[in-house]
């Protein structure tokens, strides 16, 4: 998958004609690839399906507006990890001195905490994950994730590399 | 690049998206549509039964007292803007008097400069002061092995005193009055030494975006309460029209004394109705 400018889209639809577009067919393009990218940045079914509507909410508000743009589904994309990104910078802000919480769920449970690369997964740091899954799973350039993610084109190589090498010892595989 | 890439591939595969997604999503939609609704219709009608008690029954309007009880602070002028009732939002807040609900009761306070609304259960700083309100209804036997058992503190404040007094870490109580209400305070100090890994040995859940170890101290709901390593806590539990308030005041060593002092002045300025 590319990418293009500074805009560039991310998600499965990057192929669609945008004029044809309507938002019926963003949602049913994109829905699963979204859902799947905010599981496996905030191991929480119910977290992921939360932001995952709140950014479709919110381009059904713009639709007039997102449907004219070059990628509405890198729109798309980009409000769901903008508010991904939020969510990380409240719950870390918020956990800082204070303990406290809805719920007692262990992250990815729903993938099956029995699963070692699941749990290496679940070790990894929220912005580790987001990291690696705008770069090796959403296959943004480093300089878009970071700026994505509001942090330094070397600290997002960082952050994925990190992550990298955490799932490699956990599958044992070799360097590539 | 694509071990990772199967990797994330293989675990998101087994957890697919609820369905039917996009009838989930015009629930939600119209969800929010109609608390939107519902929350201009509450503001409107509290404005307009306040301004109508204001004017019908204005001597009686102000927090309630007890037999036996001192007379609370003055509650500060009412209705609150949207800014100054907490609600499930982080955020910063502006000095001056904040509103929160829990159960029946309407909690004041007036909140200092630089502390920021954990939703609507705390408000703290960032060098660890906070100050929360919360329902106790379960209360775990040892707080560090937490999910294993609990003790019932049933629903007085001597209950609860008794079944926090048996964990470990804590002082014993004694009667107080605070906000006009009587109840009991006592102190509460989570483990600490020299090292970060004194709880390393407790049960561990997710804490924001990591997993800990922690020291659950009581339960209200869902949601738990608990201490970090070297945390101290002053609770004061209160009975207020029959309803059991836990109201705790935390800080840590290297909490500023300015912040410690802004925990006493908040904690001097609640008012509850």
């Amino acid at each position: 998958m590319e990418s293009r400018g500074g805009d560039a889209p991310i998600g499965n639809a990057m192929e669609v004609s945008v004029s044809d577009l309507s938002f019926d067919e963003l949602f049913a393009n994109e829905y699963r690839a979204l859902f799947r990218s905010l599981f496996l940045i905030t191991g929480n079914t119910q977290d992921a399906e939360e932001l995952m509507q709140d950014a479709f909410l919110k381009v059904w508000e713009r639709w007039d507006r997102v449907s004219r743009m070059e990628n509405p589904n890198g729109y798309l994309f980009r409000v769901a990890m903008n508010a991904a990104r939020s969510r990380v910078r409240r719950l870390r802000l918020a956990a800082k001195h204070v303990v406290v919480t809805g719920s007692v769920e262990d992250p990815f449970a729903a993938a099956d905490l029995r699963d070692e690369l699941v749990r290496a997964l679940a070790r990894l740091s929220e912005r580790q994950r987001m990291a690696l899954v705008l770069t090796d799973l959403l296959d943004l350039p480093a300089d878009q994730a970071a700026d994505l993610l509001r942090v330094r084109t070397p600290t997002i190589r960082s952050l994925a590399s990190q992550a990298r090498a955490a799932l490699r010892v956990t599958m044992g595989a070799d360097d590539d | 690049m694509t071990d990772a890439r199967d990797s994330l591939e293989r675990i998101g595969d087994r957890v697919p998206a609820p369905e039917p997604a996009f009838e989930r999503l015009l629930r939600r939609r119209e969800r929010n549509r109609r608390n939107e609704r519902i929350t201009s219709l509450v503001v409107g009608l509290l404005v307009f039964a306040i301004m109508g008690g204001a004017v019908f029954f204005g001597p009686r309007v102000g927090p309630r007292t007890v037999p036996g009880a001192s007379v609370s602070p003055s509650a500060p002028a009412w209705p609150p803007t949207s800014q100054q009732l907490l609600s499930g939002v982080d955020r910063r807040l502006q000095p001056g008097p904040h509103w929160l609900t829990r159960g029946d009761l309407l909690i004041s306070f007036d909140v200092p400069t630089g502390w920021r609304s954990f939703g609507d259960l705390a408000v703290y700083t960032g060098d660890g002061a906070n100050v929360g309100f919360w329902f106790a209804d379960r209360v775990p036997v040892d707080p560090c092995r937490w999910k294993r058992s609990w003790n019932d503190p049933g629903t007085s404040v001597d209950g609860l005193t008794a079944a926090l007094a048996s964990q470990p870490g804590t002082s014993a109580s004694s009667v107080v009055t605070l906000a006009g209400y009587a109840g009991r305070s006592m102190r509460v100090r989570a483990p600490a030494d020299d090292s970060t890994n004194v709880l390393k040995d407790c049960d561990m859940t997710h804490v924001g975006t990591s997993l800990e170890h922690v020291y659950v101290r009581w339960w209200m709901d869902d949601s738990w309460y608990g201490q970090r390593a070297g945390q101290f806590d002053r609770l004061w539990i209160m009975d207020v029209h029959g309803q059991r308030l836990v109201i705790v005041a935390s800080w840590f060593p290297g909490t500023s004394p300015r912040a410690r002092g802004q925990i006493d002045d908040i904690v001097a300025s609640i008012s509850i109705t």
